[in-house]
């Protein structure tokens, strides 16, 4: 049953944003400047870069530095890296979310949540599947689960971050 | 520091932040931070503004 459920999903979570992509994205005609990112927000996703270019190789160092000084060997190079590449994603797109530089001017931030719930609910379900196959742990590693959990829960940040960053948008006004 | 002379500009032509960002071709953000003084912006969208609200750059973003 799994086996039907996994793909069936993956293909409804591909097709949707695929047709989220072509739709939500589409420019306001009203707007001559609609569907681009205005010059304070190129500014506030270059410094996004940083602090996700600092994220990865922080957490690089820190993986090889426990394996190599503590001996704790507790992720393999391939998840070290995937997991270091989504936090980094996570921090940049965090970090644009929250200086509103997340979505271009005349943008809908719709299309931008429901693709984050998406890929939150593809983590989520297929980490637990990952769970149910190879358990937490894995040949002396970290199983494959937690890359997926890695996943949803960069995923469910920079949602939540959206979402206080919106109400707070909204209280505030003008 | 705030920029209340942008502020006091805009709003004696009653425009909105929204409706200033959407005639000069930004984000409303980006026209809330210019008025706090949050965000410098750059010589053309000064310049933008100031033909939007019909103000000169020394009238606006002068400091004195």
């Amino acid at each position: 049953m799994v086996d039907i459920i996994i793909p069936a999903v993956l293909l409804l979570l591909v097709g949707g944003f695929s047709a989220l992509l072509l739709t939500g994205s589409a420019p306001d005609e009203g707007k001559r400047s609609a569907g681009r990112y205005d010059e304070r927000q190129k500014l506030s996703q270059g410094r996004g870069y940083m602090w996700g270019f600092l994220t990865v190789g922080f957490f690089t160092f820190a993986v090889i530095a426990a394996g190599a000084i503590a001996g704790w060997e507790i992720l393999s190079a391939s998840e070290a890296l995937i997991i270091a590449f989504i936090l980094g994603t996570a921090v940049n797109a965090g970090y644009c979310v929250a200086h509103d530089a997340c979505i271009p001017v005349g943008g809908r931030g719709v299309t931008v949540i429901v693709c984050l719930c998406l890929y939150f609910l593809l983590g989520l379900i297929r980490g637990l599947d990952s769970l149910n196959e190879q358990g937490p742990v894995s040949g002396g590693v970290l199983g494959s689960c937690w890359v997926w959990f890695t996943v949803a829960f960069a995923c469910a940040s920079v949602l939540l971050t959206l979402l206080i960053r919106r109400l707070l948008d909204r209280r505030r006004g003008e | 520091m705030k920029n209340l002379r942008l502020k006091a500009a805009r709003a004696a032509r009653d425009l909105s932040q929204q409706v200033l960002a959407d005639m000069v071709g930004v984000s409303r953000q980006t026209i809330n931070a210019i008025e706090k003084g949050d965000y410098n912006p750059t010589i053309n969208l000064c310049i933008a503004i100031c033909r939007a609200l019909g103000k000169t750059l020394d009238e606006l973003f002068w400091k004195q």
